[in-house]
Parts: structure tokens; sequence; C-alpha cells
């Protein structure tokens, strides 16, 4: 009998049936490059309106098999602890735009913890969803949704990981300048015998959550004053795009 | 609710497991079952069973990914309806083709001694899959364990018809040829 074929696919590896529901997700990033602003918003719509197949919530994020030994998910739970991302060479400001490969201005729509399990040693970082607005350099078009792994996890309390004082200041709505690493097949995340490929949870990633971030907050503009000291008076994000050009050029 | 929650009540035998269930994966579990039913009322009835096998198999069972074992169930129960159906000539069309299709690139089950041979073919087809790049890998997926119409996948992904096609037509025939030099018998 014909049927039986579908038996023999039903123990496929659960995370890929976890990954093809959550698939939709990922795509959005190219419906919006295809279709620009309120066509793109009015398709994605449409899109999730009369889809047959809708995602669920799951917490675990869905990984290749280029991560190993690894487990990651979403996590809404209290914070124990967390260890230091900290990169403490100095780069001066040339140096920190020329090791910038993308480089926008956008807005945080998003943003959630997650819990990366390394063999039963637990971090925790998040994941910013930001709709970009503006590109200074790489290849993301505006109104792109992307994903940026954040080195620290957000908190209600002001939650100390070193070097990240900038953007653990992100929130929902915070706009911002961001310099940012795109995630490719090489870069991974290593600990405790795991390997997560950084691309299986995010698009981008910070070098460091301090010195790459220019970001609007209640309280002003919040950027690493000691690093660009060119614009340690500024308190307007122009006035830090108009730093962020120069520099590019 | 988080799974981890959800999961303590069914421990509990708390009847609000199965209202939490429903409305974490209702959405989820109905769009499995509309992809292989024919109509809403034999969708409704799949649901019913699905939450009685839940609450009958937790606990013991504690699911590490609970949205994949909830749709595991839905798909199995969706299944057996279905099959319910073509005994009783009444079934669609729906998922005629996709038995079709994978009469290509699977080995019928009864032409397998069963159990070993169906584990070293799971398992090869777990590795065929970690080996497939990203995108036809959600493709096939799609198709193949949800059920999905080309159509909608295509909508899904925002691809057209016609790749979708074809990264599944290619998918089909890489998976025969590595199916056969392992030793199946397609």
């Amino acid at each position: 009998m014909k049927k039986d074929r579908l038996d023999i696919l039903e123990n496929i590896d659960e995370k890929y049936i976890i990954e093809a529901a959550d698939a939709k997700k990922s795509h959005r990033k190219r419906v919006f490059a295809a279709y620009g602003s309120i066509a793109a918003c009015a398709a994605l719509a449409l899109a999730i309106g009369v889809s047959v197949y809708h995602s669920p919530s799951s917490d675990i994020i869905p990984l290749s098999a280029y991560s190993t030994n690894v487990k990651v998910q979403y996590y809404d739970g209290e914070i124990a602890k967390v260890s230091s991302y900290s990169d403490t060479i100095n780069f001066s400001p040339k140096e920190i735009f020329s090791m910038t490969e993308t480089a926008f201005k956008g807005t945080v729509t998003d943003i959630q913890n997650i819990q990366i399990d390394c063999n039963g040693i637990k971090e925790y970082r998040s994941i910013a969803t930001i709709t970009v607005e503006k590109t200074y350099r790489g290849s993301c078009a505006e109104n792109d949704v992307v994903t940026i792994m954040l080195p620290c996890p957000i908190t209600k309390d002001s939650f100390w990981v070193e070097d990240t004082d900038v953007v653990a200041q992100m929130k929902v709505g915070t706009s911002g300048i961001f310099l940012l690493k795109e995630y490719g097949s090489d870069d991974y995340y290593r600990a405790n015998n795991c390997e997560l490929l950084l691309s299986d949870i995010a698009n981008y990633g910070f070098y460091d959550g301090h010195r790459f971030a220019f970001i609007e907050t209640e309280n002003g503009l919040v950027f690493d004053k000691s690093v660009h000291e060119k614009i340690a008076n500024a308190t307007t994000l122009d006035e830090a795009e108009e730093y962020v050009l120069k520099m590019i050029e | 609710m988080n799974d981890t929650d959800i999961i303590a009540l069914y421990f509990e035998r708390n009847e609000k497991a199965i209202a939490e269930s429903e409305k974490k994966y209702g959405r989820y579990c109905r769009a499995i079952a509309r992809n292989i039913l024919s109509n809403e009322q034999d969708c409704e009835e799949c649901m019913n069973d699905v939450y009685l096998k839940v609450w009958n198999s937790i606990p013991p069972h504690c699911p590490e990914k609970l949205s994949a074992y909830i749709g595991k169930i839905t798909r199995n129960t969706a299944i057996k309806i279905y099959e319910k159906q073509t005994a009783e000539k009444r079934a669609g069309e729906k998922i005629t083709a996709v038995l079709d299709e994978l009469s290509e690139c699977l080995p019928a089950e009864d032409s397998m001694e069963k159990s070993v041979q169906r584990l070293d073919l799971s398992r090869a087809i777990n590795d065929f899959l970690a080996e497939l790049p990203r995108d036809s890998r959600v493709i096939f997926v799609k198709r193949y364990w949800y059920l999905c119409s080309v159509k909608d996948i295509a909508k899904d992904l925002s691809a057209s018809e016609s790749k979708i096609k074809m990264s599944l037509m290619r998918t089909r025939q890489k998976l025969k040829i590595v199916l056969e030099k392992e030793g199946f018998d397609i």
C-alpha cells in the first residue's frame, strides 16, 4: 500500500519539523526586499492571512546540522548568571569602521532573550528584530526585517554584562545606527565541546556591545563617547548618521 | 504559557493542559490536519482524538519539543482518518499526489524486513536531510511531512510554484540515489 511511505517519513528528526514550521519567518527578509515598503507589508499580511500552514509558537530555535551538542531556546525566566562577552582590544574609530561589514539605521520591533545550552552550561543572549530604514554599508535594503544577536540578555533590571552597556539599553521601539558583522558559514560560537553556527539564530551580530552602536533612548543618544570622540557632544541620531557617513566614505 | 508549564499540567492531570495546548498549538495542528483531510468536520474529529491521545500519553511521555510531539500525533491521527475514508471510498485527492511522488524515491514498507530496516531507512533519511541545503530541506519537509500543497509552499516561501516543484523533483532524485547506494530497493 502506498500510504506506508508516509509512515516512513514519520520519524524524521523533530528539528527539521520545527525548522519547516518556522521557515516562513526567515523568508520575511526576501518578501520585503522584493516589494518595497507598503506593497511588502500588504504582501506579508496577505501571506500570513491566507496561508494554509501556520508556524507554531515553539520556544526552541531549530538549528542546522552544523550546530552540534547545543540547544537554543527563547527564554523568559530569570537569569542568574551571564558570562562576559568582553573584547578588551582597543580599536580606533577607523579600525571599527573598517571591521564593520554592514551598517544601517533601523528600529527595534522585537527583542527576546535566548538560552544557549552547551552540554549543560547555559549562556544567555538576546535576539533583536530590526526593521531597516537606511543602509550605509552591506546588502540589506530599506524595510528589510533582520535579526541581530546581542551579546547580553535584555532585562528590566539593569543587568551588568561587561562591554555591553550601549546595546543593553535596546528595547522595542529603540532607533539606532548599528555597525555589524554578517554571520556566515565560518561564524561559530564554541564552548564546552559544543558548536553553534551563529547564522542559525540570527542574520547579524555585534563585535562588542558598546563601540558598535548609536542608539536613541529616553536619556538621549547613547554611544561610546570615549571612542567616538569626534561626536562626543552629539545628542541626535542625525548627528551620529553624519559621522557614520563620513567614517564609511 | 511555555511548554514546560503545559507539560507539568498534564503530569498533574489538570484538564487546563488541554486548553493551554489548544491555545498554543491548536492553529498549528489544525493546519496540519487540513492539509490531509477534506472537511472541517473531519478536522474537528481529528483534533478531539489528538488531545485525547496527548492526554493519555503524557505521562508517561515527557516530550522535549511539545510542538513537534503534538504535530506528529496530529499528522498520524489525520492519516488514520484519511485511511478510514479511503476504505469507505470517500477520500479526497489531497494526498494521492504526495504518495505518487514519494513512490519515486522511497521503498514500500512491505518490501522491507520491518523494524531493523525501517530504522536504517529513518537514519538514512535523516542523514540525507542533514546534508541538504536548508531551503531544499524546508520544502521537502513541508511537502512530505506536513503534506502542504505546492501552491501553499510557494505562497509561504514567496517563491514560484515551478521553483518549488523543481526543488522537490531534484530532492527526490537525490534521495533515490542515496537510498539505492545504501541498498534500499526503490
